[in-house]
């Protein structure tokens, strides 16, 4: 009993300890022990395998939802990981909802391509673009060499793409955003138990909250439909755009 | 009683003979009645109708724990919208119960229908002292006139002392039925198998009636909800059946009315309350002129029972789920393989005896690779002699989402057996299933191309030495990046202008090096002074006024004439004062440079200084 206070204590100050402490009970297949010492480690860390061992150990003990919301965010921090893609796959095909989303080819490669960096690279790379860009501007103006003004185009360009990948970034990270946790979510035509279900949402489903009135929020899945569901059978991905 | 959801205007209209329904009203009733008479409205407005109202008890002499009844009729032609009539205060009487029935006859008389109706509502009332007692007139508003009935006279007589047929006769032999003497001589006993039980719990509740008179027509029965408890009747016989037995030393008519299971379902001290019936309890004949004997309405009431319930014991095992009793488990699959991710049902059925309609349902291990959907619940309860027993199904639809074989590890829960007053554990075996073709998953690919071929997520990140702790965010000196680039740019820009500027606009480039020259030649001057080269020192004096005032106000000064000059920087707006002062100096510089004494008539210090204020204010 003591070590355990003293672990929690000593764990509340160290995210590092709790991550590996979370890891070793993973491997002893205590996955709700390795969620405590995850989320714990949550608190103060914000680290892109932390997330994903915290998303694993969610999906093991089947809640998808969770694991969803887990990965997306280590996804945010590490969009080249293939670990990281392949288990956020993995649990989308695991949910009872199977929205079909109508996605081009185009669209997804565009999609990969503006989400190739992390938000925090993006946002560092279209800084140095702009300074490049506005260097080559500057020695172009000074020089009056047209070979500068190219230079500056193709960074400008470079530096459009950047703000294009940030725009995704920002959508993908938007706070309304969310997943359902509860393994079923009645959704109702109207803010208020007393109002005709529409649908029955599964853990794991993605929606999109639109409105927020007393205790429900008004939600949307891809495809349109939505409804009112509970505050509670839902949780937003991100608590502020990236 | 008729259903709340019969479509009541049918039957409303559907009589040619009476139709009685209600037979104990709850207020709440009426207000359907009234929806429903008001559904026909204009039968109401068809034309003013003679009504006759009336209302009569069945008789008018009645013993204090007796009930009769009140008869309110409202008859005429055409009155379906009459409403219900107004009782008037009735201090002296309980009122058991109400009921209604209606008679229509419809008559055609020389083609023309009319049509007669009869609504008579029945009140059954039990008086509460004896003496004289008065039932008010009853009103009856219809069509806009007010109708009333007579009063009506009772006499309540003390219990039992039926009125006999001729005054003046003495009572019955024996106790009457009533007061002290209805609970020895008629009475129904409540009694349980047990009152200290385990919550959960089987009690069963026998409900006898004890007569030592001849009793007949029970009926009017009540019985308690049991609230805090979950019942279940087992026995109830089709006919009631008196058997003569002896019960404490009396010789009693008795019969078995109900026998009930209940399970308590809170702790504590609960009460199972009474039920209640009427009998008819029948005096045999005394004489030859009371042929038939006497009879007499009576209601009896049960006693309470109070039930101990205890607690079940702690520590209570995790997979308990609510079951007291004996039970098995087992576990079945509707099929053993499943193709394109259809649901497979693993029907879980606890069976045995105990409180079976209680026991929730146990905990479903997670399945790696399959979703486990909230169970379907049957249940399904018999009577075996005295215990209840019977079968509770929960099914489980499973949702394979990969390919492969799935273990379903056997399910556990525990129960209270409060016969050997200890939890036990039943497990189910062990299941198997294989899914195939599950809805694409395992050839569906991502954006990357990547297949998905395995069943399994993949493992996690390794231990790590130090996790970033904020994020790569919160880099607040990108913000500084933006600004400081577009400074950058607007200097550049500024300085091209500039020099674009010193090459084309000739007197900008001569303003913008003039101070620096004039500063030069003070500077040159100022060294001569000290050494003191007087001819050289108004030289430089001299170029520096010339140069500076030519280069500030782009004029060739040097080749200007003592007037030229003073007339230009006239025209460029510089004071009279100063410039006047200027030219003065400009004309001691030429006298000093071209006179060959090297005087220094003024102060030359004085002179230099006086200057550089003077071309300091241009």
């Amino acid at each position: 009993m003591m070590t355990l206070i003293l672990s929690v204590f000593f764990l509340s100050f160290n995210p590092v300890e709790s991550y590996n402490q979370g890891n070793t009970a993973y491997e002893q297949k205590d996955y709700n022990q390795a969620i405590t010492c995850y989320e714990e480690a949550r608190l103060q860390a914000d680290d892109p395998r932390l997330w994903y061992n915290l998303g694993n150990a969610y999906f093991k003990t089947n809640k998808i939802g969770q694991a969803i919301l887990c990965y997306r965010r280590a996804r945010c921090l590490a969009p080249r990981d293939p670990d990281i893609a392949f288990n956020l796959n993995f649990a989308r095909h695991f949910r009872v909802d199977k929205i079909p989303v109508a996605d081009n080819p185009f669209s997804q490669v565009l999609r990969r391509g503006l989400m190739y960096f992390s938000p925090a690279e993006t946002s560092f790379l279209a800084a140095i673009c702009f300074l490049i860009g506005t260097i080559l501007l500057s020695l172009y103006i000074i020089q009056q060499r047209g070979g500068w003004l190219w230079s500056a185009m193709a960074a400008g360009l470079v530096w459009l793409f950047f703000l294009a990948a940030g725009f995704a970034w920002r959508s993908e990270t938007n706070p309304d955003n969310a997943v359902i946790i509860v393994s079923e979510a009645n959704a109702l035509s109207g803010p208020g138990p007393d109002y005709a279900g529409i649908m029955i949402l599964h853990d794991g489903t993605e929606a999109r909250i639109r409105e927020s009135r007393g205790d429900y929020y008004l939600i949307q899945i891809p495809g349109g439909l939505g409804g009112w569901i509970k505050q509670e059978t839902v949780k937003r991905i991100f608590s502020k755009p990236r | 009683m008729i259903d709340e959801t019969t479509p009541g205007h049918l039957l409303y209209l559907s009589g040619l003979v009476g139709l009685t329904f209600g037979k104990r009203k709850r207020p709440d009733r009426t207000g359907l009645l009234i929806k429903l008479m008001l559904f026909f409205p204009l039968m109401a407005l068809l034309n003013g109708q003679q009504l006759n109202f009336e209302a009569s008890v069945d008789r008018t002499t009645i013993g204090v724990n007796e009930t009769f009844n009140l008869n309110v009729t409202a008859s005429g032609e055409n009155i379906g919208g009459v409403p219900r009539p107004e009782l008037p205060a009735l201090p002296d009487f309980d009122l058991l119960g109400q009921s209604q029935s209606q008679a229509t006859n419809i008559s055609f008389i020389n083609g023309k229908m009319t049509q007669q109706n009869t609504i008579t509502y029945h009140y059954t009332l039990r008086p509460k002292r004896t003496g004289k007692a008065v039932i008010g007139p009853c009103r009856l508003k219809y069509q806009n006139q007010e109708y009333q009935t007579q009063s009506i006279e009772l006499e309540i007589i003390n219990a039992g002392a039926q009125p006999a047929p001729s005054p003046g006769q003495t009572p019955l032999p024996g106790p009457a039925p009533a007061g002290p003497a209805q609970s020895e001589n008629l009475f129904i006993a409540a009694r349980a198998n047990r009152t200290s039980v385990y919550k959960g719990e089987q009690i069963n509740v026998e409900y006898t009636i004890f007569s030592a008179y001849n009793i007949e027509d029970l009926g009017n029965v009540q019985w308690p909800t049991f609230s805090g408890f979950w019942s279940e009747k087992i026995f109830e016989p089709q006919r009631i059946n008196f058997q003569r037995i002896h019960y404490q030393g009396k010789p009693f008519l008795s019969a078995l009315i109900k026998k009930m299971a209940v399970f308590p379902v809170a702790t504590g001290n609960l009460r199972l309350e009474p039920m209640s019936m009427s009998v008819i309890v029948v005096q045999p004949p005394r004489d030859f002129f009371d042929f038939f004997g006497t009879s007499q309405q009576v209601r009896i009431t049960s006693n309470a029972l109070t039930i101990n319930v205890q607690p079940l014991p702690d520590p209570q095992p995790a997979s308990f789920t609510g079951g007291v009793g004996k039970f098995t488990m087992q576990a079945m699959l509707d099929r053993d393989s499943s193709i394109g991710g259809e649901p497979i049902n693993l029907k879980v059925r606890i069976s045995g005896e105990g409180n079976i309609r209680l026991i929730d349902k146990p905990t479903m291990p997670v399945i790696t690779g399959a979703k486990v959907l909230e169970p379907e619940i049957r249940d399904a309860i018999r009577i075996r002699g005295e215990t209840i027993e019977g079968d509770k199904d929960f099914v489980f639809p499973i949702i394979p989402q990969t390919d492969g074989e799935f273990i379903i590890p056997g399910l556990t829960i525990s129960f209270f057996n409060p016969r050997t007053r200890a939890y036990e554990t039943v497990k189910t075996t062990e299941l198997r299933f294989t899914a195939l073709k599950t809805s694409a998953v395992g050839t569906v690919s991502d954006a990357s191309g990547m297949k998905i071929l395995g069943t399994d997520i993949r493992f996690i990140k390794a231990d790590a030495r130090n996790l970033n702790q904020t994020g790569f965010s919160n880099k607040t000196w990108l913000n500084f990046v933006y600004p400081l680039a577009i400074v950058g740019l607007l200097i550049s820009f500024y300085f091209q202008r500039h020099r674009r500027r010193i090459a084309t606009d000739h007197s900008y480039a001569r303003r913008l090096r003039s101070n620096r020259l004039v500063r030069q030649r003070l500077t040159e001057a100022e060294k001569k002074l000290k050494k003191g080269a007087f001819h050289d020192f108004y030289a430089f004096l001299w170029q520096a006024i010339v140069g500076y005032t030519g280069d500030r106000f782009n004029l060739e000064t040097q080749a200007m004439t003592r007037e030229q000059f003073h007339s230009a920087l006239a025209a460029r707006g510089v004071p009279e004062q100063d410039l006047d002062r200027l030219t003065a100096i400009l004309d001691h510089c030429d006298t000093a440079r071209f006179s060959p004494q090297i005087t220094a008539p003024d102060d030359p210090a004085a002179v230099l200084q006086e200057t550089k204020a003077i071309l300091n204010r241009l």
